[in-house]
């Protein structure tokens, strides 16, 4: 009963959004219009909330009817993981997909939608009604959380599920893909509202204003999520990394790159009506790379970590709605960008220099990791011999963009908007850029590091340096509450740049083959297996070392590292464990054995050490407050009265005399 | 008889995680070198892993394979070679620059670069419109 209704309330849901993308589109506009979108936008938000409560109810219950509740859950599973387990496979996690994307639209209707002009706001929710009714015709005819299995006569329903991949039985699931899904989804606004601003013509700063605090708060999910994910494999995957440039780590990189370009070059357009086109372009761009990202997840085109998710037919379903999401999207941008505008006058020593440079940067980035991630697929298909792309390729090419950009980041501050004449600004920019290159310097040939690891560090203390001058100077000035959430943010991008760099040119890793009693040195560390317990969890066996390492300091530290295996799925995982301080991490895993005829003789003992780990997450948290602050000003500054449409010729007539101005 | 039972299986399970392998020891900056090469190869057995991470039997091996090249005294280079020998280009996670692998290197510095190129003719562009005498904005 529960997974008809479900079923049900998900074709009302695609129909409202239909219904509201016809309304929302129609050139004609009805007697209130704007009320009518709002109504349309909650009826679908509450029927999505209703077909999600379904699949958590029927996971919640185990009901095995369900198709994706056999295939994905099991009565063994903790009831935290049940839960969890509604959005850890494919059709559950597009249901939130849509969810979350109805959620924006609903909570855009009513923040936005009573302060701005209505017949932009109309279009904007017709271009969000397509794009949800697009979903939730996905998930009904194609990807079903509730459709039932189908019996053959004289079968009946199975009686236990099949069980769950056991990396996703992890608190980190619980909170990194929503929050992950947030961001991605967070970008359908801004390429909402650019669509809708083309059509119209409308202006500039406007888009800007409306566009911005979404921009900045999906900003902030996606770096949450991202790191979510980081911290999730670094502790649970037992590899002892961080960020693996693993496919569908790269799938969440390319919105990330473009939600940063975005939210910067938009406060250039806010602040100095530059970058008008180049910000609606990257507003489509995002929201479009959030759907990439969902297409290289679901598709199973990619071969990673992350393959639980994959199913290829569905792909062929994502990238359709990918494809004429982009040619609308672009079609519409070909024909109605403004050409007729002249193109922006600024300095290019200046906040906008800063800007461009630092979005030029991101862009590279992004589409590096777009054709890094996709390389190895293209040459496939096009039959050549096969090949890889892996983390020493991205080191060699995304990191050096985002060194540049440390750089960037280093001048940008220093440099205030329109720029500044003379010599004063020279001065200060060469001060902040000697600072970061001597550091650079200094660590490159102190610790005899690699030279882009010494560069990030470099920029890093660069990035440090100017905003802790910043902050000290604007402490007491009136804008001091305007510049905080810029500070905080990009000094946790200096600290993380530091940590990121530290953590891996200063890592040492080794392994040594340890029976129990015994003693070896590995990476400087004394390791000593002191003992080694057999057991069983609730649905694994267990194997627990005792360890005790003597560090060179001479102080010495229990860990106890576990090696799983899960029977359902016949899968071994690593437990580490971590001996965690704000310089090092100490992750320690036992991950293979020798044994001969059952007797085991030696375990193989992984010892890594890795410094700043714990800075890392320190770093990212402090950015993530810094953005969501940000975020928060920006709701706040959203225009309190309905603005009137902007005449088309209007714009261009004040733009030419600010220009001859100028 | 659980008890039994769940041994059986735990000794499948880890006879499957692998058999010990890494028993070249080599001096500290070596290591480190064989480390950072560690990265560069795929493990061929598992999914997107380098053999650096992998605890496959298979990486195991090739970790002492590379460490012996190193005694040998062999170039990184020519390690990576005689490992793509044997298991093919695709064990490589990083490509080595070649005509087909091209696009995939030029690809940051393009982006870069047409960019400039971008912002500097818009530049021209803005120079030349905001001479008053000057109507023609296409």
């Amino acid at each position: 009963m529960i997974p008809e209704l479900g079923t049900l309330t998900l074709a009302l849901a695609m129909i409202t959004a239909a219904v509201m993308g016809v309304i929302g589109l129609r050139p004609k506009m009805l007697a209130r219009q704007a009320d009518l979108m709002r109504a349309l936008a909650s009826a679908q938000f509450m029927a999505l909330t209703l077909a999600f409560a379904a699949v958590l109810v029927v996971f919640i219950t185990s009901d095995f009817s369900v198709d994706t509740v056999h295939k994905n859950s099991h009565r063994l599973k903790p009831m935290l993981y049940k839960i969890t387990g509604a959005w850890g496979n494919h059709e559950g996690s597009i249901l939130m997909w849509a969810l979350i994307g109805a959620g924006y639209t609903y909570a855009f209707s009513r923040f936005a939608g009573p302060r701005m002009n209505t017949r932009i706001f109309s279009t904007t929710m017709g271009v969000l009604g397509l794009l949800g009714a697009g979903i939730a015709a996905y998930i009904l005819f194609l990807s079903s959380p509730l459709a039932r299995i189908d019996l053959l006569p004289g079968e009946s329903y199975p009686l236990e599920g099949t069980g769950l991949n056991p990396l996703l039985q992890d608190f980190g699931l619980a909170i990194h893909p929503p929050v992950l899904y947030f961001g991605f989804l967070g970008l359908i606004i801004p390429y909402a509202l650019a669509i809708s601003y083309l059509t119209h013509r409308g202006e500039g700063k406007d888009f800007s204003r409306q566009a911005l605090p979404w921009t900045t708060l999906s900003f902030a999910f996606l770096s949450a999520g991202i790191m979510l994910g980081s911290w999730w494999a670094y502790r649970e995957l037992g590899w002892g990394g961080w960020w693996f440039w693993d496919p569908v780590e790269n799938a969440s990189l390319i919105p990330w790159f473009l939600a940063a370009a975005l939210a910067h070059s938009l406060a250039a357009l806010r602040t100095r009506n530059v970058l008008l086109n180049w910000s609606l372009f990257l507003a489509i761009s995002g929201y479009s790379a959030s759907i990439l990202a969902a297409f290289l997840v679901r598709s199973g085109v990619l071969v990673s970590v992350h393959a639980f998710a994959a199913d290829p037919k569905r792909g062929a379903a994502i990238l359709l709605y990918l494809v004429v999401m982009l040619i609308g999207a672009f079609a519409v941008y070909a024909f109605r960008a403004r050409r007729d505008l002249p193109p922006g006058q600024y300095n290019l020593i200046s906040r906008e220099g800063a800007v461009l440079s630092h979005n030029l940067l991101g862009a590279a980035a992004a589409l590096t990791v777009v054709i890094g991630t996709l390389y190895p697929v293209i040459i496939q298909a096009l039959d050549m011999p096969l090949l890889s792309v892996g983390e020493p390729y991205f080191h060699a090419s995304v990191i050096p963009l985002m060194v540049l950009a440390t750089y960037a980041m280093t001048v940008g501050p220093e440099a205030p908007w329109r720029g500044a004449a003379g010599k004063v600004l020279w001065s200060k920019i060469i001060l902040a850029l000697s600072v970061a290159v001597t550091s650079f310097i200094a660590s490159w040939l102190v610790f005899d590091i690699s030279f882009i690891g010494a560069a990030c560090i470099g920029g890093g203390v660069g990035i440090l340096v100017t905003h802790v001058k910043l902050g000290v100077k604007a402490r007491k000035s009136p804008s001091a509450r305007k510049l905080a959430p810029m500070i905080i943010a990009h000094i946790g991008v200096g600290l993380f740049a530091i940590a990121g760099a530290g953590s891996i040119v200063f890592a040492k890793a080794g392994d040594r083959a340890i029976a129990v009693g015994e003693s070896k040195d590995i990476v400087g560390f004394n390791v000593t297996l002191d003992s080694l317990t057999e057991g069983q969890g609730p649905n694994y066996f267990t194997a627990i070392g005792g360890v005790t390492i003597i560090k060179p300091s001479g102080k010495s530290v229990q860990l106890e590292p576990e090696f799983r295996y899960y029977p359902v799925s016949d899968m071994p995982t690593s437990e580490a464990a971590i001996d965690s301080n704000l310089l090092r991490d100490v992750y320690v895993t036992i991950n293979s054995i020798e044994r001969n005829e059952g007797e085991v003789l030696r375990w193989a003992v992984r010892i890594q050490y890795r410094p700043f780990i714990l800075l890392l997450w320190i770093s990212s948290a402090i950015t993530v407050f810094g953005i969501l602050w940000a975020a928060f000003n920006q709701f706040a500054a959203l225009p309190k009265r309905r603005a009137a449409l902007a005449p088309a010729l209007k714009p261009l007539v004040q733009n030419k005399k600010d220009a001859v101005k100028a | 008889m659980i008890k039994r039972a769940s041994s059986m299986v735990m000794i499948t399970a880890l006879l499957c995680a692998s058999a010990l392998a890494d028993t070249v020891t080599l001096p500290l900056d070596e290591e480190a070198r064989a480390q950072d090469l560690f990265r560069e190869v795929r493990c061929p057995v598992c999914v997107a892993q380098p053999i650096a991470e992998s605890d496959a039997q298979l990486s195991g091996q090739m970790r002492d394979r590379i460490r012996n090249d190193i005694v040998q005294g062999l170039s990184n280079e020519e390690i990576l070679a005689a490992l793509s020998a044997t298991y093919g280009d695709s064990i490589r996670l990083k490509p080595k620059f070649e005509l087909r692998t091209a696009p995939l290197w030029a690809a940051p510095w393009f982006a870069v670069l047409a960019g400039l190129f971008i912002i500097i003719s818009m530049r021209r562009r803005a120079r030349k419109t905001a001479q008053p005498d000057n109507n023609d904005a296409s």
